[in-house]
């Protein structure tokens, strides 16, 4: 049995968001540096809570393993003269190295030979070169929000450090915190550390201090309980994910208590109270014959009162009510269109203006995909006005002090303000999926909305330089990004990317656009896209061929990736895509693109090829065929011609119009099949 | 506890801790870091440690007295620690103890949640402290003040002394809260909040104020121009104040309102510097 390494940094509370990142990151430091110093283990395991980043390593070598470095001398034609004696370079090398001349290499390198020598280098104390780079390993974590304390820099104030291999203390300080065999128990506890002889006992330990070490197990402790609490109490608790996780992080020691739902929560709109209790009072509803009858919290410290505590969640949820019913309240005065005017007071960016400046944007870019779908006037009039609406709930009290009711409260007061129903339900729609896999909007009118609004936010931040770096995304574009392909698969419809872009940009002045490439922000929409494909085990290859066709149409792309996913290994796809090729390579270098002159044709095969391509094209063309299924169940003639065209007919004629003018006729056909797919893509035949 | 209780109870810890007891600073502010005590007090690098009571004013959460958690005026408990001891959450977690909020019994925990005065060219990262749920202490690390990076950087424990309160007399509403054990927190304070909600949200002139504003710019100014960083600090807490005002009423659109901004922090700044100017010069010159 080798030794093992505990490590545990004990830090002020860090923020919840942060935590898991910042342990992961940690972690593969740690494992990176090992690796590089050549330091062998059998295992290594992380651990977080709010308090303490805990690395243990199970069975590490004592010693570095020791390494053979190959060392650089001088060319070979430099070290030894013309009669095969050693030059002074040479020499200087062999001293310089305490090498041995029986022990030479030569190896080229590049053009010329070199002379080598090689070293076996001892490995030292492990111990030693962890002690020496510890502190590196812990400050390259990136952060998000770091904070300065004793010229240190880090996420919050580091206060202890435990570190042990097996019984023996390794050596490390930071800033004035020593490296002791000792850790802390939950917040003071009477103690303020406890002793940890050796590192096998840490877990131990930790565990008779009601403390869960890991992530997953204190959020397996709050799930089971809530579960139980649900058998004995006979309710249905909404258990929101982000809360949960959110939870998870904010304790090391959790508990889940409940309460009975104070009264003056039947004073608000089931929505608003569900986002009340969640936002404002971090507990999740407990429901029993469609009403909220009961809370679900979790305290921190198994020990700590329990009935003390939950008569302060009561007193905070109650008040938070009170409060949210005083704003409901207030704001049921105002009529939401009355309140337009005041989006002129609230920035949505600093270079794209206000919301009352998108609002307007959101308007004319409808207008615009009008022409694009199908949509009577009665719905143009209620998506119209839903547009207008649609942030105008931002200036209620509701939404400043809750932002996650954006959407919810417009859809209330809407109704109040005597709005027609489906204006509000879009109202209230629009703003979902808020995230990847949240649900989606039930009506196609709000689904279009939605698209528009985050179209009209990811042209924006593209135009305004506001691209998000590996570091940075302030404005949200990935989530936006995911959420806007979901909804266009969602909406079916043939919205092609390009266009809704182009019509956003056309939304924006002139001075903005300058440095814009169409490119860029089509490319970042396309690696969101692939992250979704390689998500449903969509293979690459298929993933290129569909995101790559001339015109990227998501719902279509989506479809067709489906689709060719289905048939992929079906003769008659190969077949096509191996005709598709064919046009594919002879074609590559042809850059011209001229008319086809039905005069020049010479052979049958080129005739008849001519004439399906025109047949097909027109169909196609007529009934706005975007889907591959269609296309392909039609194709088998065409792909007959074309093998036949390649048989029978010699595309290079010495005649050069003949020659462009059969080249032209199938580059148009290779065209029309990239309308659906970058088909040389495709791997299989 | 009474409500004077909780404030004798932290002035007399955190004498023990060696704070200066300070006084609320008597012009009108949105919060206790606006004092001289704590802006001044944290540039340099001299050890410093101050606690006082701060009345803050935030017209904004005016609510004439209507709503049980909300206040025009409200009382802050401002501690700073330059630079913070090791130990400061225990610390802190005592000072709770002598209020009778004992953390063996209680849920206490730190929520993430950091802090910024765009007026006064401040920032810090820290918590909310929680007690069974309810926020009674923002705890801040002050990374800069008046734009300038602090070094070493201080703590700021800010007792939100109202909720404490509320929370130890398990009242439903401020107003009911026990000043001493004869007088309510309404008694005293419920006119007051009822008033001063009515002159600015109704009353105030919202031209002349705009007037005002300009004028005490000016003489800010003036007293830069001179040196005076006292006044000069006092000009722009009063500039603060009457933006505070402006911005509860709706009085300015959105460049407006960053532009007035940028006026007061431009004098906040240049507070800071001419003061570390000046101390460095003395301190120099010792």
């Amino acid at each position: 049995m080798g030794k093992n390494l505990l490590i545990e940094v004990g830090v002020e509370e860090i923020p919840a968001r942060f935590l898991n990142d910042t342990i992961e990151d940690f972690k593969n430091n740690f494992k990176n540096f090992l690796d590089k110093e050549n330091i062998l283990y059998k295992n290594i395991d992380h651990f977080a809570t709010p308090r303490r980043l805990v690395i243990f390593i199970e069975d590490i070598s004592p010693y570095q393993q020791n390494r053979i470095v190959k060392i650089k001398g001088p060319k070979r034609s430099i070290a030894f003269s013309t009669n095969g004696e050693p030059t002074s370079a040479l020499l200087g090398f062999m001293e310089k190295n305490q090498g041995k001349l029986e022990d030479l290499k030569f190896e080229k390198v590049g053009k010329d030979e070199y002379v080598f020598i090689e070293k076996n280098i001892e490995g030292k104390l492990a111990k030693e070169i962890i002690e020496k780079n510890f502190n590196e390993i812990l400050f390259s974590i990136p952060m998000k929000k770091p904070m300065k304390w004793d010229n240190i820099t880090f996420i919050r104030p580091i206060r202890w450090i435990l570190a042990l291999i097996d019984d023996e203390i390794l050596k490390i300080k930071i800033a004035n915190v020593e490296s002791k065999n000792r850790t802390h128990p939950f917040l003071k506890s009477g103690k303020d550390f406890i002793k940890v002889s050796n590192a096998n006992n840490y877990f131990e330990i930790i565990e008779s201090e009601g403390i869960v070490l890991s992530f997953d197990k204190r959020k397996e402790k709050i799930i089971e309980e809530l579960s139980s609490f649900e058998k004995e109490l006979g309710v249905k608790i909404d258990v929101d994910e982000d809360l949960l996780d959110e939870l998870t992080n904010l304790t090391e020691s959790p508990k889940v208590f409940y309460l009975p739902i104070p009264n003056i929560g039947k004073n608000l709109p089931e929505e608003i109270l569900i986002e009340i209790l969640k936002k404002g009072g971090k507990v999740f509803p407990g429901i029993k014959n469609n009403e909220i009858v009961y809370v679900f919290g979790v305290q921190n410290g198994v020990n700590r009162k329990t009935e003390i505590i939950k008569e302060g969640f009561y007193n905070i949820i109650k008040a938070k009510i009170d409060d949210a019913i005083f704003f409901y309240n207030k704001d049921k005065e105002i009529n939401l269109k009355d309140r337009i005017d005041d989006l002129k007071k609230i920035v949505f960016e600093k270079n794209l203006g206000t919301y009352y400046d998108k609002t307007l944007r959101i308007i004319k870019l409808l207008s615009r995909i009008y022409g694009d779908i199908k949509i009577s006037e009665e719905e143009r009039i209620a998506l119209d006005r839903a547009a207008l609406l649609s942030y105008a709930d931002l200036v209620t009290l509701t939404v400043q002090e809750y932002p996650e009711l954006h959407g919810i409260i417009g859809k209330i007061l809407s109704l109040i303000s005597k709005e027609e129903k489906i204006v509000g339900e879009i109202i209230g729609e629009f703003i979902y999926p808020r995230k990847r896999s949240d649900k989606l909007p039930k009506n196609n009118l709000s689904k279009i909305l939605g698209i528009v609004d985050r179209i009209d936010t990811l042209t924006g931040s593209f135009i305004t330089n506001l691209e998000p770096t590996s570091k940075e995304d302030p404005m949200g574009l990935r989530r936006i990004s995911f959420t806007l392909i979901e909804l266009l698969i969602s909406f079916e419809n043939k919205l092609s990317l390009k266009n809704l872009i182009e019509y956003s940009l056309s939304t924006y002045p002139d001075n903005l656009k300058k440095d814009f490439s169409i490119d860029n922000l089509i490319n970042f929409i396309k690696g969101r896209f692939k992250l979704i494909f390689e998500e449903n085990g969509v293979q690459y290859d298929i993933i290129n061929c569909v995101l790559n066709s001339s015109n990227l149409i998501p719902y279509y792309s989506y479809k067709n990736a489906k689709f060719i996913k289905e048939i992929y290994d079906n003769s008659k796809f190969i077949e096509f895509v191996k005709a598709y090729k064919r046009i594919f390579n002879i074609t590559k270098d042809y850059k011209e693109f001229l008319e086809i002159k039905k005069e020049l044709f010479v052979k049958d095969e080129e005739k008849e090829l001519f004439e399906i391509y025109k047949m097909i094209k027109n169909e196609i063309e007529k009934n706005e065929i975007f889907d591959f299924s269609t296309f392909f169940n039609k194709s088998e003639e065409l792909i007959e011609k074309i093998n036949n065209f390649f048989d029978q007919v010699l595309v290079m004629d010495k005649d050069e119009s003949i020659k462009n003018n059969r080249l032209n006729l199938i580059k148009s056909i290779l065209t029309l099949m990239k309308n659906f797919g970058s088909f040389e893509e495709i791997i299989k035949s | 506890m009474t409500f004077q209780d909780i404030i004798t109870e932290l002035r007399i810890f955190w004498s023990k801790e060696n704070c200066i007891i300070g006084e609320g600073f008597d012009i009108e502010v949105g919060a206790g870091t606006m004092s001289p005590l704590t802006f001044f007090g944290v540039l340099g690098n001299k050890p410093y440690r101050v606690a006082y009571i701060q009345p803050s004013r935030r017209p904004q959460d005016g609510r004439y007295g209507d709503n049980p958690n909300r206040l025009y005026k409200h009382h802050q408990f401002q501690v700073i620690l330059k630079p913070p001891p090791d130990d400061v959450i225990k610390i802190y977690i005592n000072s709770l103890g002598k209020l009778g909020i004992k953390e063996e019994d209680h849920d206490i925990r730190f929520v993430e949640d950091n802090w910024e005065s765009p007026t006064l060219g401040a920032w810090g990262v820290g918590w909310e402290v929680w007690c069974d749920g309810m926020e009674i202490t923002q705890f801040t690390y002050f990374q800069q003040a008046g734009g300038v990076d602090l070094k070493p950087i201080s703590v700021e424990i800010t007792y939100g002394l109202e909720r404490i309160a509320l929370f130890l007399q398990k009242k439903d509403t401020i107003f009911e809260i026990l000043w001493n054990d004869d007088i309510k927190y309404g008694d005293l304070r419920l006119n007051e909040e009822r008033e001063m909600c009515i002159y600015s949200f109704e009353v105030a002139n919202i031209e002349k104020l705009r007037n005002v504003f300009d004028f005490y710019e000016n003489e800010a100014e003036v007293t830069l121009s001179k040196n005076l960083i006292l006044p000069s600090y006092e000009f722009c807490l009063k500039l603060s104040h009457i933006f505070n005002i402006l911005d509860a009423r709706g009085a300015f659109g959105v460049t407006e309102r960053t532009q007035y901004i940028t006026r007061i922090r431009s004098i906040a700044n240049r507070c800071a510097k001419l003061f570390l100017k000046e101390k460095n010069g003395k301190e120099s010159s010792d």
